[in-house]
């Protein structure tokens, strides 16, 4: 079982990620809205597995990653991204996610995609 | 999670919706302000997407490609204007989809002609000359030669087998094959190629561009094919592979040394182990037209740095492809059912009976703590700790009282958004140049006040530019500014919310007013005493529309009275005031939840009268002196050296056992909204909470008696108390 924290700005798409991560062995422990607020409560939660959307209000996904990636190298971050973002994901990649999925995505890929970090 | 989605998105078009008219008034859109808006398209098209409506997600996607461009520096520049109208008709075309999803109706609106209109912004946009426009394709296109070429390349022909291997690297062939809906498949094998070169490996692969525009599909269709050349054990590259997400299957078989399938560049004797991996890994047409050529000499093809294939051109390429993908992929069915069913979390949606129900029950709870705490059978025992427990439970029930009024309290400022977007239209459609100016949109009312004002205030607003407002040329010509303006303003006073609605137009015109009243015989008393305001007035009487003509905005002749109604239907008046060629002014006024009021009670001969504490000034045992007539034979009362009218209750309402001399009674200061006055009665009764009740339907007919009369409220002891209107008794003073 892993420790989840959702990092969406869209609280439709947190809904529907923890929604989702009910019928996993995973529990989502923390959600944030933007970057700045997903970097405070990584430090704070400690989350195993952040999934993290990209396009976000204050700081965007990418900038959360890397701030992420600073406080524990090992971080294992998702980052959820939607297509037409080929770069942005291309860089997070570089910057340390540990992969990523397209919206929209189903409920399997995303559990899969956690079940295969945790 | 449907209502999550539509509520969620509806929030996004409001907020989508307020920017552009934010920038329209500026003619364009600032950084932020572009910046915000694709942040919320993209937000749109990520949750439409999520919820397979496809229409919605691609018309989304064009959007946001369209301000992508934009933010990235292009300027549309003459096309500004169109791109405004566009984007709030998009803005209406995703409403229409809320409105009918709030239906529970499938979102089925046809987005073509808007993505028609974006597809040609963007073609304006991007410059005709299409020095922007097909970038993407001219960009891309060589990249899919390249790549289409370096597979071979790669895959070699295995034309220098003889060559002797200098180590006892063993070589290995991984077949990686990703999810089938798991998409970027060519950045998920970029992900792979990333981890191995922290990895003591030296290694190949094809296709070999990652980022050529069909490598995604190259991918997902035979598979990312890995070539790796290890002198340690495989397991550590198995496991790097099984540990990226999204893969589906590894197939990995070992090679023989002198296998003809083996790339050149991992034969390769001088290189250090990492540097083969960034010549492939490097997007460049560099490296794949090096290995086309077949000299098989990777390591001098790799000019760039480790992976840097930061492919802007590229991107570009991929966005378009991105588009085209996108459309088919959400092609799924069946989603809003199931969607339906999932419990909601974050927040949940009530209904509002529920709350209703709610409040009636905290009404009831008010009036039984009063029938708890003053009941008859305490006597004259003193009853200490009681009146302390009495006290919490008072204080408890207040304090769940105000929740539950917050509750339904939600700010105008939804509302009053609303009329900006019409006033934009309108004034559009109408040739003519006004402002609209919000004051006091944080104000909070009850929700079914919103619901009830929504459709007087589009009303009113709809006349003002259509009948208020003139044209610039006319305004030009009266020496007026050329834009007009009107004002929305809400604002608290006391008991009441005041909405006014005010135009600096031309005003209503009394003669025509008093005109039609006369030809529809809706005149109630000579025209001769009537007060400018009175006519003005008429245009609220069911049956009553000056309207010449009928136009799509100002309605069909249903006219004022049906604003009357909706503002009288939630305990409200609506008046109007104007000055000929200056302007018109409506008046909203209607009562905050009103159903729980403190009051003070005091009685004229045997009925018993609650008046709202906030409209009283002071209660005073008057002295004869101070109470005399003026010269029409009102009678007036002076408080502190200035006069009020002074009205006697038992006369107003006709009660024949009441006090009649003045030093018997008591005085009651009274403010109202326009003026303040002085009520003669019996004696005060003490201060009470009471929950305000309707009159019973029957009492209400005869309203003409019921004047100075808001509502009853039953007490603790069972006694009936009338609730004083004191606007209503101001008015008749």
């Amino acid at each position: 079982m892993a420790r989840i924290m959702v990092v969406d700005d869209a609280a439709f798409m947190r809904i529907t990620i923890k929604n989702m991560l009910k019928k996993s062995a995973h529990e989502v422990v923390a959600e944030a809205e933007n970057g700045k607020v997903a970097v405070e409560r990584y430090k704070q939660f400690l989350p195993d597995i952040v999934t993290m959307d990209i396009t976000m209000p204050e700081m965007d996904g990418l900038k959360a990653l890397k701030e992420i990636m600073a406080i524990n190298p090992k971080a294992k971050v998702i980052m959820v991204s939607a297509m037409g973002q080929e770069a942005m994901v291309r860089e997070a990649i570089l910057s340390g996610a540990k992969g990523f999925i397209v919206k929209p995505f189903k409920e399997e890929g995303i559990i899969a995609a956690i079940d295969k970090l945790a | 999670m449907l209502d999550a989605y539509i509520y969620e998105t509806q929030q996004l078009l409001e907020a989508l919706e307020n920017t552009l008219l934010a920038g329209e008034s500026g003619h364009r859109l600032d950084a932020d302000q572009i910046n915000e808006i694709f942040r919320v398209v993209h937000t749109i098209k990520g949750a439409s997407a999520m919820m397979e409506f496809e229409e919605l997600a691609t018309l989304s996607h064009k959007l946001e490609d369209m301000f992508a461009l934009i933010r990235d520096g292009k300027d549309p520049g003459a096309a500004w204007p169109a791109l405004f109208d566009t984007m709030f008709a998009a803005v209406s075309f995703y409403n229409a989809e809320m409105a009918k999803l709030l239906d529970k109706q499938p979102p089925n609106g046809d987005s073509l002609p808007l993505r028609e209109r974006i597809e040609e912004l963007v073609r304006l946009i991007s410059g005709d000359n299409g020095e922007a426009g097909p970038q993407p394709d001219e960009k891309s296109a060589p990249e899919g030669e390249a790549e289409s070429a370096a597979p071979e390349a790669v895959a070699g022909e295995g034309k220098e087998k003889a060559e002797e291997p200098e180590t006892e690297d063993a070589y290995y062939k991984a077949v990686v094959f990703f999810e089938k809906e798991s998409q970027m498949e060519n950045l998920r094998a970029f992900g792979i190629v990333q981890e191995l070169e922290k990895m003591d490996v030296r290694f190949a692969f094809k296709p070999a561009d990652l980022n050529a525009k069909d490598a995604a599909e190259e991918i997902a269709q035979n598979g990312f094919v890995l070539y790796v050349r290890t002198g340690g054990s495989i397991d550590e590259i198995k496991s790097v592979l099984d540990e990226t997400l999204f893969v589906r299957s590894v197939e990995l078989t070992p090679l023989s040394e002198d296998c003809g399938e083996i790339p050149d560049e991992l034969r390769a004797k001088d290189e250090a182990p990492a540097a083969a991996a960034p010549a492939a890994a490097g997007a460049g047409e560099a490296a794949a037209q090096e290995d086309s050529g077949g000299n098989g000499n990777g390591g001098e093809s790799a000019p760039q740095p480790s992976g840097a294939a930061d492919g802007n051109g590229a991107t570009a390429g991929q966005q378009a492809s991105g588009a085209a993908g996108g459309n088919g992929s959400a092609a799924q069915s069946g989603g809003m059912a199931s969607f339906e069913t999932i419990a909601k979390q974050n927040f949940i949606s009530v209904s509002v009976n529920k709350l209703d129900s709610l409040l009636n029950i905290v009404g009831e709870i008010v009036t039984a703590q009063s029938m708890v705490i003053n009941n008859a059978d305490f006597g004259d025992r003193p009853h200490e700790s009681f009146d302390m427990a009495a006290q919490q439970l008072h204080s408890l029930i207040n304090e769940l009282q105000d929740i539950v009024m917050s509750i339904r309290m939600i700010p105008m400022s939804t509302l009053f958004q609303k009329m900006r977007r019409l006033v934009r239209d309108m004034s559009r459609r109408f040739g003519k140049q006004i402002q609209l100016e919000i004051i006091g949109e944080e104000t909070e009312v009850d929700k079914n006040v919103i619901d009830y004002l929504s459709d007087p205030l589009l009303h009113i607003i709809r006349n003002s530019v259509d009948h208020g407002i003139e044209k610039p040329e006319v305004r030009r010509a009266l020496g007026k500014p050329e834009t007009g303006k009107i004002v929305l303003e809400a604002k608290m006073t006391g008991s009441d919310v005041v909405v006014t609605i005010s135009d600096d137009g031309a005003g209503l015109n009394k003669e025509k007013i008093l005109q039609k009243a006369r030809d529809k015989g809706l005149l109630t008393k000579p025209e001769s005493e009537m007060t400018d305001r009175e006519i003005y007035n008429l245009i609220f009487l069911p049956g009553f529309s000056t309207k010449d003509e009928v136009t799509e905005y100002s309605g069909r002749g249903v006219g004022m009275d049906v604003v009357r109604k909706n503002i009288a239907y939630i305990g409200g008046a609506v008046t109007v005031d104007s000055a000929p060629g200056k302007g018109t002014t409506h008046t909203i006024r209607i009562p905050l939840t009103l159903t729980i009021v403190d009051g003070m009670k005091f009685n004229v001969g045997k009925m018993n009268f609650i008046v709202p504490t906030v409209n009283v000034l002071s209660a005073i045992k008057p002295s004869p002196d101070d109470v005399f007539r003026d010269p029409e034979g009102n009678e007036m009362m002076m408080i502190l050296g200035k006069v009020y009218p002074l009205i006697r209750l038992s006369e107003f309402f006709n009660i024949h056992d009441a006090v009649t001399e003045i030093a018997d009674g008591m005085v009651m200061h009274l403010s109202s909204d326009e003026r303040d006055f002085c009520i003669f009665f019996d004696q005060l009764d003490g201060e009470y909470q009471v929950v305000v009740k309707k009159l019973p339907g029957y009492l209400e007919k005869c309203s003409s008696s019921l004047k100075g009369i808001g509502g009853c409220a039953i007490l603790g002891d069972g006694s009936i108390n009338l609730i004083v209107d004191v606007n209503g008794l101001a008015a008749e003073c």
